[in-house]
């Protein structure tokens, strides 16, 4: 269960601050895909980011199955991605000097697991490309290298899944195959996902849509059940 | 120039000035070293031009080893009448004696006559109107005093008499600097030193005559009358133009050394602009591209970025300038043993030129490389993101010419510093040997470190590991500018440790067993009984040794005397002008080896057929003289012409530490020669000072010197001159810091952006630390390492063909290099990075 309550977050833009998150409230169960949409600017991507404990909140708190990530230090928010969390981006930020496999391969490393190599070869086949694995970033093309993000993402087992409009810097045929793989996994695993998209047709798959507007919470639908 | 170009680099330099902080740096850091040095040799050379009367203290100096014949001290009278005055001093060592603690001190003493000097100042404390003619009164340096426990106005006995300590001498014009003195200096009066009895025959004394021109006459034109009218007096006669001594020419050489150093460390600079103008330029492949979209040429866009560089390596010129103006007082404390206590340091507008412009030509030498790109990306890019990848293959004709004038500029300001061909080759040579290898090794163990990651399990399992050497051989990490600039560093820096190393070593260690470690100099024959009886007091290693000493100067060679062979005017007119100690010995000595000819006794008669004797001369000496196997060479020992034939040709080991000889002559030739003895002593190091005291209170006129004292002096010398050497290395090392931080800066937007991603998946700080330990240690570790491989080979190279010893390897050294190389760029990487550390991974990400 994810609570955030009161969730403000300013940021300095041209000398002054400019109120980017404005009073988010909000409750995510456990295993619920929950898509934010909004127009640009509208404080998704910031709601992810401090969803993913990349930055502390000008105000206000999130908890994460009774942890208070606004309570943690860097390092504890640095163990409970680690352990926890999952995030894919739009411009997919796989690391350049690493090949794919180990790219997929860090978040177990970081943790110690000894059986990092397997597994992540296993999802590499699991998101087609088992015969890319020794291939670089560069080498890929942007479909592939999103898709070596969403296996970097899920190798950890992550209770929470993060995605940036994963599908943003993709065609539609790459985009649709992304979303696929993103949906399939998260029902296989059944772990929580929070997308943040502009897309309409990616949210129409969501158990829940939460538009923003202007740091706000505008409109929060569950999406009815067949 | 083109008003556009001034504008458009105006506007980069407004907007994006911080970007060059590591660049003016690496010049000004330079510079700074060019500029320190610089000013320090123009001050020496203005020394000893200037000065160069002070340092003679006189226009013209003739010196001789025995008195003056009647004739020649008449025509001396005949020059007072024309106006030119003249002094005599005489310098001799003797012993100094503390009459009340029985302490002796080898010292240098310096008669001097009312009037001397005739340039420059004697400084004495307390200042007397004029010391020369107290025949009771003594004037010594602090070092005496010090020695022997003594304050002013005790009693110090020199030879028979004894002296009054009236003062202490803060400053002579003509005493060079005290390391190539045997011991510290004293001042006494004409009488006083005619008490001493010190100046007896045989012993050995320099006489110089200070003259002051006067009149018609010019130094040149008395110089030419004096060697006319005394041909025969073996007078060695220079003006003080021609002074510029001993100490002149090694000051001049030490800083044209110095001065290398610095130039390496320019070089170095150089190599740190050239990275940040390539990250630069990286930065600014968009609005290159929007310029040429634009319509702007490619000359002008180079234009732009060669005029920005040149400001800003103007603007590290002058922080250079500026910086180099202190880099004396660190220089100073080194050099002070080699310089005159009047020394004053001024600074040299001409250094300050010639580092600007040294700085600003390394600028362009070394922007001009990156900028080739400028030519190759085309307008298109503006569309595309992908920045400039260089082209694979081999380089074309442009490339390779840009390469050719940057090394033809790099092998210029060789040639510029060095001040000479031969010099200036051999750096150029040292560097272009030196380069290509340090590029070469640090591929090679680059592309070792790839597959070791690949083949070591444990480097495949541990992220921190993989992922800090990973860092090591990825594209865009600058990776072998910053070993190449390191490893110069930590090569000059190594190389100078190995070497001094082995010298101090072979001067401590290398000393044969054998070598005696106390020489009685001036024995009398009358003395030398009465010195074995005192001598029996003691238990030495191996038994008393006495050699005859007969001291001579050279009067012809086959039959051709040296006035006529105008020798004075050859570079090695030393060997024929110089004085000659000879002995006779019925056997060969140690340390000797008969080359041709053969040594008499047992079936080689010791005269020829028409009774004259045989001499055994050393083989170089042979050379320069013109001497072979059957030559006749004529010495004149003190008035009395001694004719010898040679019989044998020697190879002398002057290394063995002992009484070597240049001529030995066979026994009984030389019965009739006034002659003294040496005699030597093999010793304990505790029976040193009690038998020095012991020889100089019962014979007051006999010099003692101490072999294990003048080594260790000699060693401390070395230490001083090398540690001014290592100083400035350390601004090469420096420099090569400021690269590695300038290159890191330069990398910087990537990897924070990685950092930030490892943070995102869950690495911690330490994690990030252990990353960074590892890139930086191991990046120390490749330059050390590269380094040292080089360094060793150079110092093998200097030790053997330079300086002509055996080389020794000492692995601490080694080791200690590859430690401290280590952990200082570990320290100085992390410092430039570790603010990475704390960013928040949201602001990157949403800042990209």
């Amino acid at each position: 269960m994810i609570r955030v309550s009161n969730l403000t977050m300013n940021l300095p833009s041209g000398g002054r601050a400019v109120k980017i998150l404005d009073g988010i409230n909000l409750e995510v169960p456990d295993g619920q895909f929950l898509a934010v949409v909004g127009p640009s600017g509208s404080g998704k991507s910031t709601l992810l980011g401090l969803l993913a404990g990349l930055d502390h909140p000008t105000s206000g708190s999130i908890r994460f199955n009774g942890t208070s990530l606004t309570d943690l230090e860097e390092d504890g928010l640095a163990r409970l991605r680690r352990e926890k969390i999952g995030v894919v981006f739009q411009s997919f930020h796989l690391i350049p000097n690493m090949t794919a496999l180990e790219n997929v391969k860090v978040p177990l490393e970081l943790r110690g697991d000894p059986g990092a190599d397997r597994e992540a070869l296993q999802l590499l086949n699991e998101v087609g490309l088992g015969d890319r694995k020794d291939h670089y970033p560069v080498q890929l093309s942007g479909g592939e290298q999103q898709r070596v993000a969403i296996a970097r993402a899920f190798i950890g087992r992550p209770e929470l899944l993060l995605a940036d409009e994963p599908t943003g810097n993709l065609d539609s045929a790459n985009g649709q195959r992304v979303i696929d793989l993103l949906l399939r996994l998260h029902q296989d695993r059944g772990n929580t996902l929070i997308l943040v998209t502009h897309d309409p047709t990616l949210a129409v798959h969501a158990d829940r849509t939460v538009t923003l507007r202007d740091g706000r919470v505008v409109n929060d639908q569950d999406r009815p059940h067949p | 120039m083109n008003r556009f170009i001034i504008k458009m680099a105006w506007r980069e330099i407004r907007s994006s000035y911080r970007h060059f902080l590591f660049f003016v740096s690496s010049i000004a850091i330079g510079v700074g070293s060019v500029v320190g040095v610089g000013n320090l040799s123009a001050n020496l050379e203005e020394m000893t031009h200037l000065e160069a009367r002070s340092l003679l203290a006189a226009d013209l100096e003739a010196r001789i080893n025995r008195p003056l014949s009647i004739q020649a001290k008449a025509y001396l009278s005949n020059l007072k009448q024309e106006g030119i005055r003249f002094i005599r001093v005489t310098d001799l060592n003797g012993m100094a004696m503390a009459g009340e603690s029985g302490r002796s001190q080898l010292v240098e003493i310096k008669a001097v006559e009312p009037g001397y000097p005739f340039y420059g100042q004697l400084k004495i404390d307390p200042a007397a109107a004029d010391p020369f003619f107290d025949p009771q009164g003594i004037w010594v340096q602090d070092a005496v005093l010090a020695r022997l426990h003594l304050r002013v106005g005790d009693e110090l006995r020199l030879g028979d008499a004894e002296f009054r300590i009236r003062g202490i001498v803060r400053d002579e014009p003509d005493r060079v600097a005290g390391v190539f003195s045997l011991g510290p200096g004293v001042l006494i009066s004409r009488k006083g030193l005619d008490r001493t009895g010190l100046v007896q025959p045989g012993s050995r004394v320099t006489h110089r005559y200070l003259f002051k021109i006067g009149g018609p006459w010019t130094p040149d034109s008395l110089k030419t009358e004096l060697s006319r009218h005394w041909s025969s007096e073996s007078v060695r006669i220079r003006t003080f133009r021609e002074a510029q001594p001993r100490l002149g020419r090694f000051l001049a050489n030490f800083t044209t050394y110095l001065g290398l150093v610095g130039l390496l460390t320019l070089m170095i600079g150089g190599i740190g602009v050239a990275i940040n103008i390539h990250a630069f330029l990286n930065e600014r492949i968009g609005t290159i591209a929007i310029l040429k979209c634009l319509g702007c040429s490619s000359s002008s866009v180079l234009g732009i970025y060669l005029f920005l560089s040149l400001f800003m390596g103007g603007i590290g010129s002058l922080i250079g300038i500026f910086a180099g103006t202190f880099v004396h007082h660190l220089l100073l404390p080194f050099l002070s043993p080699f310089l005159p206590p009047h020394f004053t340091f001024r600074l040299m507008p001409l250094a300050a030129i010639r580092g600007l412009a040294m700085g600003l030509l390394v600028t362009l030498l070394f922007s001009l490389w990156p900028m080739r790109m400028i030519q190759r990306w085309a307008p298109s890019r503006v569309f595309r993101e992908d920045v400039g990848v260089e082209p694979k293959g081999f380089p074309d004709r442009r490339t390779l010419a840009l390469a050719g004038f940057i090394l033809i500029g790099c092998i210029g300001l060789s040639l510029w510093e060095a001040g000479s061909w031969r010099l200036g080759g051999w750096v150029s040579v040292a560097i272009g040997v030196s380069v290509p290898i340090l590029l070469a090794s640090a591929g090679g163990v680059l592309q070792l470190l790839k597959v070791l990651r690949q083949r070591i399990p444990i480097l495949q399992r541990s992220l921190v590991l993989r992922y800090g050497i990973a860092n090591l051989y990825r594209p865009g990490r600058l990776v072998v500018a910053i070993i190449l600039s390191i490893g110069i560093g930590v090569t000059i820096v190594m190389t100078l440790a190995q070497v001094e190393r082995n010298l101090i070593s072979e001067l401590r260690q290398n000393v044969p067993r054998d070598a005696p470690s106390l020489f009685f100099i001036d024995l009398q024959p009358d003395q030398k009984s009465s010195f074995q009886t005192l001598m029996k007091d003691w238990t030495l290693k191996k038994p008393l040794q006495f050699t005859p000493l007969i001291r001579s100067r050279l009067n012809a060679v086959n039959g051709r005397s040296v006035s006529e062979m105008r020798a004075g005017d050859r570079p090695d007119g030393w060997y024929f002008t110089r004085e000659y100690v000879l002995t006779y010995q019925e056997d060969l000595p140690a340390h000797n080896i008969v080359q041709r000819g053969s040594w008499w006794g047992a079936g080689t008669p010791s005269t020829d057929p028409d009774s004259i004797p045989m001499i055994s001369v050393e083989a170089e000496a042979a050379q320069h003289l013109g001497i072979d196997l059957g030559s006749t060479v004529t010495f004149d020992i003190q008035g009395m012409l001694v004719r010898g034939r040679v019989a044998n040709i020697r190879e002398v080991d002057w290394g063995s530490m002992t009484t070597n000889f240049f001529f030995i002559f066979a026994p009984g030739a030389l019965d009739r020669s006034p002659v003294t003895y040496v005699a030597t002593a093999t010793t304990s190091t505790d029976q040193d000072l009690p038998i020095q005291d012991a020889v100089t209170d019962a014979f007051p006129n006999v010099t003692v010197i101490n072999l294990r004292e003048i080594l260790g002096r000699v060693a401390g010398i070395l230490n001083e001159i090398i540690g001014a050497v290592q100083l400035m290395a350390g601004f090469g090392l420096v420099a090569g810091l400021v690269v590695l931080s300038g290159a890191m800066a330069a990398t910087q937007s990537r990897r924070r952006h990685e950092m930030v991603l490892l943070k995102t998946l869950g690495a911690t700080r330490l994690t990030l630390i252990d990353m960074m330990a590892v890139e930086y240690a191991l990046l120390g570790l490749v330059a050390a390492g590269v380094g040292s491989l080089l360094s060793t080979s150079l110092s093998w190279f200097i030790v053997r063909y330079f300086f002509e010893i055996p080389w020794r390897f000492d692995p601490l050294i080694i080791l200690i290099g590859l430690v401290a190389t280590a952990l200082i760029t570990g320290v100085g990487g992390f410092l430039t990075t570790y603010r990475i550390l704390g960013q928040k991974p949201l602001a990157v990400l949403r800042s990209e």
